[in-house]
């Protein structure tokens, strides 16, 4: 398992220098912690690496007994001035992309927290830049079942989880003066579309009544990431309202509702 | 039940979404563009792949061709055949230099502007397994292997210098090519792939014609074929690979003949048909030269008679042979190898023998078999591929 992380985060450094444009980036794997009726949290973190900026924003909702609703939208940008060193034009790679998804899920208590299932769908688009404004504009759907464990107390918060994807690519539009070898990749996502694969992921947070401070992070544990320019993790740091502990008898919030 | 609705709204986009095949679109020329573009040339919609990967045999012995820009070469390409870029507008690169030849010329001079004629043997272009591998293009130092019969050129755009402003062959300034050029329609969205901009210069002109030209290369012979499935080479002199052991899929004629290549020709035009051994020899063809060859452009006397070693890939197709295409056919290149070889001062040492110019005495049969062995060499894809063709309308 370290091993893995090791090279991934080798992996990850050379991607980091070498190119701006993700295929498929993955959102944080949310855990809401839901234990009763009426909880409802929203959140937002930020991520990125030396070449990108994320923003990540989720807000969960328990209508029922054991059973939860959430919300989740990501949105990255990238860019890169390409160094050069042969001298010829320089160029600016840019690269956004977004997955707005819903799910809903159940969830139960489970040793010495709770467990919960939940399963989800939305859609994304990515539109890479590769440079001199070669374009490749890619759709994508997604589909994701995922079990989680979460753990917490009055001040500390632990979640994780494992989330199987299965990621489409229904549409693209694609510049083809992108590099030969770029291009052999995005044919390779026309051509095996749809890619199942699981992720792993989990936060880990401080609570201050009602906020929690919270870091995250999801890996793509899979040649996925090699081989067909998925991102291969996302880290980042952010903050969560617990909603309900604002004050008792409070409104339920709206923001599940569209 | 009712706040379950948002289950079950969730529920239905995941049922409604079909997980359909992906259907993507490509694009490149604008319509504009295309249109402007049909009118002269009958190029594909999206551009061809220039990429060149190598077998197993050349890349295991640390032989790569190096990467050249597909939208450059899609223009050279252009370029390459344009009759517009001659004073008499009749003549193009390849009107020396014919695929269906492998890149080189029937003839022993070749056709210039206004019947003019050349004063050498067109070089076969296809004779190497890729011209970004064998030439030394952008490379410098020793190991860069130079232009022309007397390696007077330098890189692939000296070299199309040289071609374009050549009085015997096209006649123009390079201040006529870029005029011409820019005054032609099509150019502009070719230049716009290209270059980002259709402005025309003259660096830009070699370097698109250069990036066609070093796309292409024989790589698909049948001799490649088997090698790539092949053990048992060893490593003669100065890194000349060589094939020791028979192939199987060679005939036993084919495989004679690859013996006696081994033995009596390997050591200049390389065993493997990867890069000639020798950058330049001596192959005895005359006493007294006319043509110094490298001779006369590094006036070294010890250099006189001696022209660059070609390797001989697609040579059933390249004659008339040597640098002033003196023998018509192969059976005489190689009854001039078995019987005719001159001492010349500089004959170089592997046709030597002793103080004498090496006899070999090849028997008919032997003969025969040579032959069959240079048959193996023919990479026929190079000559039908589309993407080396004449893009204009006729
Ligand atoms: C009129 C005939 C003619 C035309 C036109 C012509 N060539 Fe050549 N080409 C030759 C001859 C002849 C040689 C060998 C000359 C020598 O070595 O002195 C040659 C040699 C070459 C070589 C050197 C190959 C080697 O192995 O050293 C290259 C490359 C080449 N030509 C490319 C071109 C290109 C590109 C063009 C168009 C810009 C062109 N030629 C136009 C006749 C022609
Ligand atoms: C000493 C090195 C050397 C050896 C050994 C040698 N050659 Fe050559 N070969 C050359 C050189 C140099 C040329 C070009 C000479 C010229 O054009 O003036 C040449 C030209 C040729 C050509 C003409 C290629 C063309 O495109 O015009 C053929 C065919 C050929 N050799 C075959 C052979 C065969 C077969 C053998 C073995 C029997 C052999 N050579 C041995 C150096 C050598």
């Amino acid at each position: 398992m370290i091993r893995n992380v090791l090279g991934l985060s080798a992996t990850l450094l050379l991607m980091a220098n070498s190119c701006v444009q993700y295929h498929y980036s993955p959102n944080f794997l949310q855990t809401p912690y839901h234990e009763q009726k009426g909880e409802a949290v929203v959140s937002a973190s930020v991520t990125g690496g030396p070449t990108s900026l994320g923003g990540d924003f989720s807000a969960s909702w328990s209508p029922v007994k054991n059973g939860t609703v959430m919300l989740n939208y990501y949105h990255t940008r990238s860019q890169f001035q390409d160094p050069n060193i042969f001298g010829g034009t320089s160029y600016i790679e840019r690269s956004r992309g977004y997955l707005m998804e819903a799910a809903a899920g159940g969830y139960f208590p489970l040793f010495f927290g709770t467990g919960a299932v939940y399963a989800g769908g939305g859609i994304g688009r990515t539109r890479n830049d590769y440079g001199i404004e070669r374009i490749a504009d890619i759709r994508l759907n997604r589909f994701f079942v995922q079990p989680t464990f979460t753990f917490r107390n009055n001040w500390f918060r632990l979640g994780m989880g494992l989330r199987m994807v299965m990621v489409n690519f229904p549409k693209g539009n694609i510049d083809y003066r992108i590099e030969p070898d770029d291009i052999a990749v995005i044919q390779k996502l026309e051509q095996e579309s749809p890619f199942v694969f699981p992720e792993l992921g989990g936060n880990i947070g401080v609570h201050f009544k009602p906020v929690t401070v919270m870091a995250q992070l999801v890996l793509l544990p899979t040649q996925h990431s090699v081989d067909y320019g998925f991102d291969a993790s996302n880290f980042g740091i952010g903050l969560s309202l617990d909603l309900h502990e604002l004050g008792r008898n409070k409104k339920k919030p709206s923001t599940t509702e569209d | 039940m009712k706040k379950l609705a948002p289950v079950f709204a969730l529920l239905s986009v995941i049922l409604l979404v079909p997980a359909c095949k992906s259907d993507f679109t490509y694009y490149y020329y604008t319509e504009e563009q295309t249109k402007v573009l049909n009118e002269y040339l009958d190029l594909p919609e999206l551009p061809h792949d220039y990429t060149v990967t190598f077998p197993s045999h050349l890349s295991n012995v640390g032989l790569f061709p190096r990467a050249v820009e597909r939208d450059k070469a899609v223009l050279g390409r252009v370029l390459f055949y344009d009759k517009k870029l001659s004073k008499d507008g009749t003549v193009s690169c390849a009107t020396c230099h014919k695929q269906d030849l492998a890149f080189s010329d029937d003839k022993a001079f070749s056709d210039g502007v206004y019947d003019r004629s050349t004063t050498r043997n067109s070089f076969a272009l296809g004779s190497v397994a890729n011209f970004s591998a064998y030439y030394g293009t952008d490379l410098n130092g020793s190991s860069a292997i130079r232009f022309f019969w007397d390696n007077r050129a330098e890189t692939a755009q000296d070299q199309s210098r040289g071609s374009m402003t050549n009085a015997n062959e096209m006649d123009m300034t390079m201040h006529d090519i870029t005029e011409t050029v820019a005054s032609q329609p099509y150019y502009a969205p070719l230049f716009d792939k290209a270059f980002g901009s259709t402005e025309v210069t003259e660096s830009k002109v070699l370097e698109a014609v250069a990036n066609f030209v070093n796309a292409m290369g024989s790589y698909q012979s049948k001799f490649d074929e088997q090698a790539n499935n092949s053990t048992g080479t060893f490593t003669g002199n100065f890194g000349n690979v060589v094939y020791g052991n028979a192939f199987s899929g060679f005939t036993a004629e084919e495989n004679r003949g690859k013996e006696l290549y081994n033995a009596n020709c390997s050591s200049c035009h390389s065993g493997n048909m990867g890069r000639p051994v020798l950058q330049l020899a001596n192959n005895g063809l005359e006493l007294n030269p006319t043509d110094r060859g490298v001779g006369a452009i590094t006036g070294n006397s010890n250099e006189n008679g001696s022209f660059k070693v070609p390797t001989l890939r697609n040579v059933t197709l390249t004659g008339p042979y040597m640098h002033d295409g003196r023998f018509k056919t192969l059976e005489e290149v190689i009854d001039f190898y078995s019987t005719g070889i001159q001492n010349h001062p500089n004959l170089h040492s592997s046709l030597r023998q002793g103080s004498n110019a090496k006899v070999f005495n090849f028997t008919h049969d032997q003969k025969q078999d040579l032959i069959a062995f240079l048959h193996t060499l023919t990479d026929d894809r190079l000559l039908e591929d589309k993407k080396f063709s004449d893009p204009f309308k006729q």
